[in-house]
């Protein structure tokens, strides 16, 4: 009985396509937004927890450079004291990285011509203390090295990711609540509308001997359903959206890797919209009940 | 199957039923009769869930309506049908469509379902109709599908509010026939009609009768109660 209402719901959606689908855009549209919220909180916090207390510097050196003698000042880099990581990049692996990520759009610029991508060196340091004077000496030192074209490092850019990252901690939770909130009510008034409309033939069934929940769950697992759907369908739209840009942070000029979001991140996306159209359904048909 | 003492009945100060007492024993068949606002739909309604009880006893079908709470109602309603004034069928769906809802309802299998609609549409000489919508159907056939709606699942007992008020007479008698073979099988009948040619018709069958009450309610003699009294 349990399992044929619940098809009987199902099959209702499909009766009346655009009403369904208007509803699963909203769902689709809610939840993205606060996925990708939450994503570029996740994204944030590993990178920071990554780069907590290291000191990176990313060497750059000019195009051209003697590939032997750029291998010894690298090897001397990687000696220096407090250093606790080195990423290089040689130009050819640079390329393919590029290739990677541009695909064949990069080939035909390039063929047999002098590679223009310089040899880099990405730095972290664990610094004895934490002063701005052995970040000062280490930049110079680094800068002074023969060859070297340009040493990037910017503290103030990760004081500020920091202070985003906060902001945006703070700002989930809210942004959680407004979001399942629209999600509620865009679900719970499709299913009034719909208790509204079908009002005749559901007292009818009334009439006949049907129990609230004849009438009610077909209506509920039809709201599940509309609110499994869209947050599914936003789930894996960020999921390809997290993929391309983990591909293109990964790539040249940045080179930072994300870690993949956490498995409960995307079970809640799913499971929290569809509860939360659940629960609005029960909500609406409860409403109804004379 | 219904038990009535000291019922009463007010819709804001006027008073519709007063001071009635009837009983309708298993398989018993009864006319409910009286004038066009005596309180005959109202009665039913009361039996059959859809007004509250105001004051007095009434148990139909072995439910107390004192007691009925709203979450066991549909429970009354698997042993109370009812054939209702207006049909309250649904205009776009098959007659069988219709025919079959409190089976569905209840969950009833698929086969059973159909097994059980047939045998009620063929009672009802619906069977021809089986797919049309009902909108497209004529009054008095409109009708045959509320009473073939009401005796599909087998109810204990059967109201009926007027069902062969679309009927012309041959009709009319006929479903007096089909009604009482069904009182015949335990089904028990009370059917409200204005037709008195109908109730002459079946001379054994017993008859409650309302009377119109007076429109204010301080006024009304000792005139409302059907003289039929429990035994
Ligand atoms: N919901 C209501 N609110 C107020 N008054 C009502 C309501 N329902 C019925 N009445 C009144 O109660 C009285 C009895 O109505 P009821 O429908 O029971 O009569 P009836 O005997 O079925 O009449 P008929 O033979 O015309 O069907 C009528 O005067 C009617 O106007
Ligand atoms: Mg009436």
């Amino acid at each position: 009985m349990t399992a044929r209402l619940i098809l009987s719901g199902l099959a209702d959606l499909f009766r009346r396509p655009s009403m369904s689908l208007s509803v699963i855009l909203g769902v689709f549209a809610t939840v993205f937004l606060c996925g990708l919220l939450a994503l570029a909180q996740v994204g944030l916090d590993g990178a920071l927890a990554k780069g907590q207390g290291v000191l990176r510097f990313q060497v750059y050196w000019k195009p051209g450079v003697d590939a032997a003698l750029t291998a010894r000042q690298m090897d001397w880099m990687r000696a220096l004291p407090g250093v606790i990581e080195a990423k290089a990049f040689s130009p050819e692996a640079a390329m393919a990285v590029m290739r990677g990520s541009l695909g064949g759009a990069a080939e035909p610029l390039l063929p047999g011509a002098v590679n223009p991508l310089p040899y880099t060196l990405l730095l972290g340091f664990a610094p004895p203390e934490h002063d701005d004077a052995f970040a000062r000496q280490t930049l110079e030192r680094l800068t002074a090295v023969d060859g070297v074209a340009e040493v990037r490092y910017n503290p103030a850019a990760i004081d500020a990711a920091r202070s985003l990252g906060l902001l945006g901690s703070q700002a989930v939770l809210p942004l959680g609540a407004i979001l399942a909130l629209l999600v509620g009510l865009v679900v719970g008034n499709t299913v009034r509308l719909t208790l509204l409309r079908r009002r005749e033939e559901f007292e009818i069934m009334r009439l006949v001997g049907a129990a609230e929940s004849v009438i009610a769950l077909p209506l509920v697992a039809g709201a599940a359903a509309m609110g499994f759907v869209g947050a599914g369908l936003a789930a894996t739209a960020l999921a390809f959206l997290w993929s391309a840009v983990a591909g293109q942070l990964a790539a040249a000029p940045l080179w930072l890797s994300l870690a993949a979001p956490p498995g409960w991140l995307w079970f809640a996306l799913i499971a929290a919209p569809t509860a939360v159209s659940a629960l609005a359904g029960v909500a609406a048909a409860m409403e109804s009940r004379p | 199957m219904i038990e009535v003492a000291g019922l009463r009945h007010c819709f804001g100060r006027r008073e519709v039923l007063r001071d009635l007492t009837f009983s309708l024993e298993k398989g018993g068949f009864a006319f409910l009769t009286g004038p066009s606002g005596a309180g005959k739909s109202t009665l039913l309604r009361i039996l059959h869930g859809s007004l509250p009880l105001q004051e007095g006893r009434a148990v139909a079908a072995g439910h107390d309506l004192a007691a009925l709470r709203l979450s066991k109602l549909h429970q009354l309603r698997r042993d109370v049908a009812m054939v209702f004034q207006d049909f309250k069928i649904l205009p776009e769906r098959s007659v069988a469509d219709n025919v079959a809802l409190p089976l569905v309802v209840r969950g009833t299998p698929a086969a059973r379902i159909e097994r059980r609609v047939r045998s009620a549409l063929t009672a009802l000489r619906l069977t021809e109709l089986a797919n049309r919508p009902c909108a497209e159907l004529a009054g008095g056939e409109q009708q045959r599908v509320a009473i073939a709606r009401a005796v599909v699942a087998g109810p204990r007992l059967m109201l009926a509010d007027e069902p062969t008020g679309n009927l012309d007479w041959d009709l009319s008698l006929r479903l007096l026939d089909i009604l009482r073979q069904f009182s015949a099988h335990g089904t028990a009948i009370l059917m409200a009609t204005h037709n008195q040619a109908l109730v002459a018709a079946a001379p054994d069958a017993r008859i409650i009768r309302l009377e119109r009450a007076a429109p204010d309610a301080a006024t009304v003699p000792d005139a409302a109660a059907g003289p039929e009294e429990a035994p």
